[in-house]
């Protein structure tokens, strides 16, 4: 287990490697660099701006400061953000919670729907359910998130009032330490009664906007699984059993029929952190989504390097620790078979 | 009183392409103690059948017959729950692939502690004694351990062990094993075979055993059914169906087994079981048959009397030799 692990671990340094290299070109190929955005159409002295330039480095070639960045990288050090003057890792940190918290509670949403949903398809397969749900499933996947988040900004809460457009907690009303940096739990210990369900309110139409894609992918991915499961000779031999009909379909089919959606939620992951770019973005969601899209506005070079670097690191994580999990739900794997 | 009393059972399932008749008109009786034999090609309904007794059954299938009563009870009248409640406690089945018949997430003993806490309440500690005690019965060395064990850890013939296991759980008066041998070793299937016997004999159960193996049905059997293409075309007591086979499809059967066989290649019967779509006119096994004659290729068959092992036949076999009684009655 730990040689295989290791093993998993070294391969993921090619993908590091080609990750650095892809967004440091990427971002330089974008028109302006940090000192052109930041001064903007004023315009200043060429002699001024060859001076920040130099401060920053961006005179030296290419190829020199891509060495310079991972030579800088191999020690450890992100940089400094050029826009806020914090340490990248720092920021990231700080940021971070935001969106973790916002990907765990849109998979929860999607698991907590899709899997009872699809296996409910499943068993009734071909029922008026099980077609809606397989309609509904296809929109919500091919449904651009932005359109789909402005759409029930506008309906749910401007249109009916119900919740908050957008940001976290309402600052007005609630302040207090956030020593996670989950806005739930923390809300929890700040003893302010109302925080807790506040911070809910505001997280439920993100969750949902980015939980829609892995909620259309868990349903048809739980149904097409149970449908394959159902015919198999263990579901007979438990329904021969004599065990309920809740049994036979909820244990023994279920059980089986989850070890490819645990590999589909794991690789959605990297879509979760793709969609959530454009969440926190409708959403003033302050994450780590939002802080790279400003930073790509910004030229914010540093932040933009280390920022896709660790969100990069997460998701390989990420799929590791799905590996793992595997092993937890399918003793086959668990016992090294 | 029969144990398991069916007459003139059809199953018939609903297909994209129209319906097709799995089983057509068969009766089964079976008593305690008693070991019945219903033999057949791939295809020829014995599985679905057993199936429909035990409940089993999609819901695409259609089951009606005359009669269909278990130890007194009509299956037929019962609720879907009151079945559920008798299988796998009073009728147990288990199944040809034993590696596949059991859920590989689960340990074994969790998987026969299911029965018994479904159908007899044992608790926790209670069941787990059971368990050990149940895969002792079944001969399963180290019990205790093996209890622990996951499905993939066992050997096909370990497996099919656990499923009888599991069967007996509940002391059934009933066990229908589904060619309970066919995915195992040779050496191995004389083993489950004279486990499923000598467990029959101490619980005194009813013993259905589903089987395409002319040689499984003579050391077991005490009457044999035999089916062809979803119809009963034989029944008889093993001794007499071995000493004179009244269908000719049983003949060929017989005749096909490597102990039987007089020349160097062993016969086999030309063709295959005839599907949803390719049902022959008259005789269904007609095309097949060696003794055919044009009215078998038109006109269905009546069955034959016991004396004739109820054949399906217009001329059944009577010591090789082909009657012409039926065919005279039948009017052709």
């Amino acid at each position: 287990m730990l040689a295989y692990f290791l093993r998993r671990l070294a391969l993921t340094i090619p993908t590091f490697l080609a990750l650095m290299f892809l967004t440091f070109i990427a971002i330089r190929l974008v028109p302006g660099d940090p000192v052109e955005v930041r001064v903007g159409e004023h315009g200043i002295s060429p002699e001024r701006l060859a001076f920040f330039r130099h401060e920053l480095g961006l005179d030296l070639p290419v190829w020199r400061q891509f060495l310079d960045y991972v030579w800088r990288l191999l020690h450890g050090d992100f940089g400094v953000s050029l826009a806020t003057q914090q340490k990248v890792l720092t920021e990231f940190l700080t940021l971070f919670p935001a969106t973790l918290e916002l990907s765990f509670f849109a998979m929860a949403f999607a698991v907590i729907v899709g899997v009872p949903a699809g296996a409910i398809a499943a068993v009734k397969r071909g029922s008026v359910f099980d077609q809606a749900l397989m309609t509904v499933s296809l929109f919500g996947y091919s449904m651009p998130i932005f359109w789909w988040g402005l759409l029930l900004i506008m309906f749910v809460s401007v249109r009916l009032g119900l919740l908050p457009v957008s940001g976290r907690i309402d600052l007005i009303t609630y302040y207090f330490d956030q020593p996670t940096g989950f806005m739930t739990v923390d809300a929890l210990l700040s003893d302010q009664p109302g925080a807790f369900l506040d911070a809910l309110r505001h997280l439920v139409l993100p969750a949902i906007v980015l939980g829609t894609v892995p909620l259309g992918v868990v349903a048809r991915m739980t149904r097409s699984s149970m449908l394959e499961v159902l015919g198999e000779d263990y579901v007979r031999t438990a329904r021969a059993k004599g065990l309920s009909p809740g049994r036979v379909i909820g244990v023994h089919a279920l059980r089986n029929a989850l070890l490819p959606v645990v590999t589909v939620i794991g690789l959605s992951v990297s879509g979760l952190m793709a969609g959530a770019v454009l969440t926190e973005t409708i959403f003033s969601w302050p994450g780590v989504g939002k802080w790279l899209i400003e930073s790509i506005g910004r030229r914010d070079y540093p932040a933009l390097q280390g920022g896709v670097l660790l969100v990069s690191a997460v998701v390989i994580l990420v799929n590791l620790v799905v590996d793992l999990v595997y092993g937890a739900v399918d003793p086959r794997i668990r016992h090294g078979r | 009183m029969t144990l398991l009393d069916i007459r003139n059972l059809t199953v018939t399932f609903a297909t994209r392409r129209g319906a097709f008749t799995a089983v057509d008109g068969v009766d089964v009786a079976v008593d305690r103690n008693e070991v019945l034999a219903i033999v057949g090609e791939s295809g020829s309904g014995k599985s679905v059948a057993m199936l429909a007794a035990m409940g089993l059954l999609p819901k695409t299938a259609t089951v009606t017959a005359d009669r269909m009563n278990f130890d007194g009870l009509d299956l037929m009248a019962l609720s879907a729950d009151r079945r559920r409640r008798l299988a796998g406690k009073d009728m147990a089945m288990i199944f040809q692939e034993p590696m596949t018949s059991l859920n590989p997430c689960f340990t074994v003993g969790f998987q026969i502690g299911e029965t018994l806490s479904a159908h007899l309440g044992l608790a926790r500690k209670a069941r787990a004694a059971r368990v050990v005690e149940l895969l002792a019965e079944v001969g399963i060395p180290d019990p205790a351990r093996r209890a622990r064990a996951y499905p993939h850890q066992l050997s096909g013939g370990m497996s099919q062990r656990v499923m009888i296991a599991m069967a007996l759980a509940c002391r059934p008066k009933l066990l229908i094993a589904d060619e309970p041998t066919t995915a195992l070793d040779v050496t191995i299937q004389a083993q489950i075979l004279d486990l499923l016997l000598r467990l029959r004999r101490e619980n005194g159960m009813g013993l259905v055993l589903i089987t395409h193996d002319m040689g499984v049905v003579a050391e077991t059997a005490d009457r044999v059914i035999v089916q062809y293409a979803g119809q009963q075309v034989e029944a008889s007591p093993t001794r007499a169906l071995f000493a004179d086979p009244h269908h000719p499809y049983t003949a060929a059967l017989l005749a096909a087994l490597p102990e039987r066989a007089t020349e160097r290649r062993l016969p086999a019967i030309p063709g295959v079981v005839p599907g949803q779509f390719d049902r022959p006119a008259g005789c269904l096994f007609s095309p097949r048959c060696a003794f055919a004659f044009s009215a078998c290729h038109r006109i269905a068959p009546r069955r034959a009397g016991p004396e004739l092992g109820a054949a399906l036949c217009h001329t059944p076999l009577a010591a090789g030799v082909p009657q012409p009684g039926a065919l005279q009655e039948a009017g052709a």
